[in-house]
């Protein structure tokens, strides 16, 4: 599964692979998450606007607690679907990660 | 347009126009730098790259100098007409992280397109850009300046 950590306006943003160990992990995350009543808001213009990959077919966005994809929304307060892609950034986009985490830690 | 902060040098200012920017075919394959120069090169531009001066350096100065290797001028450096069209784009910096660039439209107000998303006239607040300098940018702090981008500037 590629995912995306949606984050540059100039540069492009860090792109890899999960192995499929990696993917079931993101998928069992998500069976566990409610759905939303309310649609996902949309993230900002600058700055980190979540995680995006396609998953089962279906392309999805993890961003601000609220995991959305073709009209449907989960939600997740404990943003453990951001956390757990956090973790599974590959070491050459390891500068990103404290970055990334601290923008979870103040809630963006 | 008479560029009303310098003597004597014109510009030309384009229609807001998001949906040329925003069907699946452009969106993710242009950026900023695309946007603010109004070229859709399906590169995801970089400044310098078409010259051999791209920099890694997210920094006012190296991203700058990387512009300018394309063909921008600072702000006030008149360009002539033949350049027409003659844009007016601003550079900011995430330093250290990432750099973006706006586009001055018809209207008054600032065009931009962060990154792979859409095109759009608004910031972080939602609010109309009507100054670069001033519009809410999240990390986007440091504001390196204005430049003109005449025909001749080639990007890719």
């Amino acid at each position: 599964m590629l995912v995306e950590l949606d984050v540059f306006s100039g540069r492009a943003n860090p792109r890899w692979r999960l192995d499929a160990d990696q993917e079931q992990r993101v998928r069992a995350l998500q069976r566990e998450l409610p759905e939303r009543e309310d649609p996902a808001a949309e993230p900002p213009g600058l700055g980190y606007r979540g995680f995006r990959y396609t998953l089962d077919g279906v392309p999805w966005r993890a961003w601000n607690g609220t995991v959305a994809g073709r009209g449907r929304g989960l939600d997740d307060p404990g943003r453990t679907v951001e956390r757990l892609l956090i973790e599974l950034v590959p070491p050459e986009y390891a500068d990103l990660r404290e970055r990334i985490a601290w923008e979870l830690d103040r809630g963006s | 347009m008479r560029d009303e902060r310098c003597e004597n040098c014109e510009y030309e200012v384009s229609q807001f126009n998001p949906d040329f920017w925003n069907v699946p075919a452009v969106r993710p394959h242009n950026n900023c730098y695309n946007y603010a120069r109004n070229w859709r090169t399906d590169t995801f531009a970089q400044p310098g790259r078409a010259h051999g001066a791209q920099t890694s350096t997210m920094g006012c100065g190296p991203v700058t100098a990387a512009a300018m290797a394309d063909g921008l001028m600072h702000r006030c450096d008149c360009l002539p007409v033949e350049e027409w069209p003659r844009r007016l784009m601003a550079l900011v910096v995430d330093p250290g992280w990432d750099y973006h660039w706006y586009r001055h439209q018809r209207g008054g107000f600032w065009g931009h397109k962060p990154g792979p998303t859409a095109a759009r006239n608004t910031d972080n607040s939602n609010a109309v850009i009507t100054d670069p300098e001033t519009c809410a940018r999240g990390g986007y702090t440091d504001f390196c300046g204005y430049f003109y981008a005449g025909r001749s500037v080639v990007i890719n």
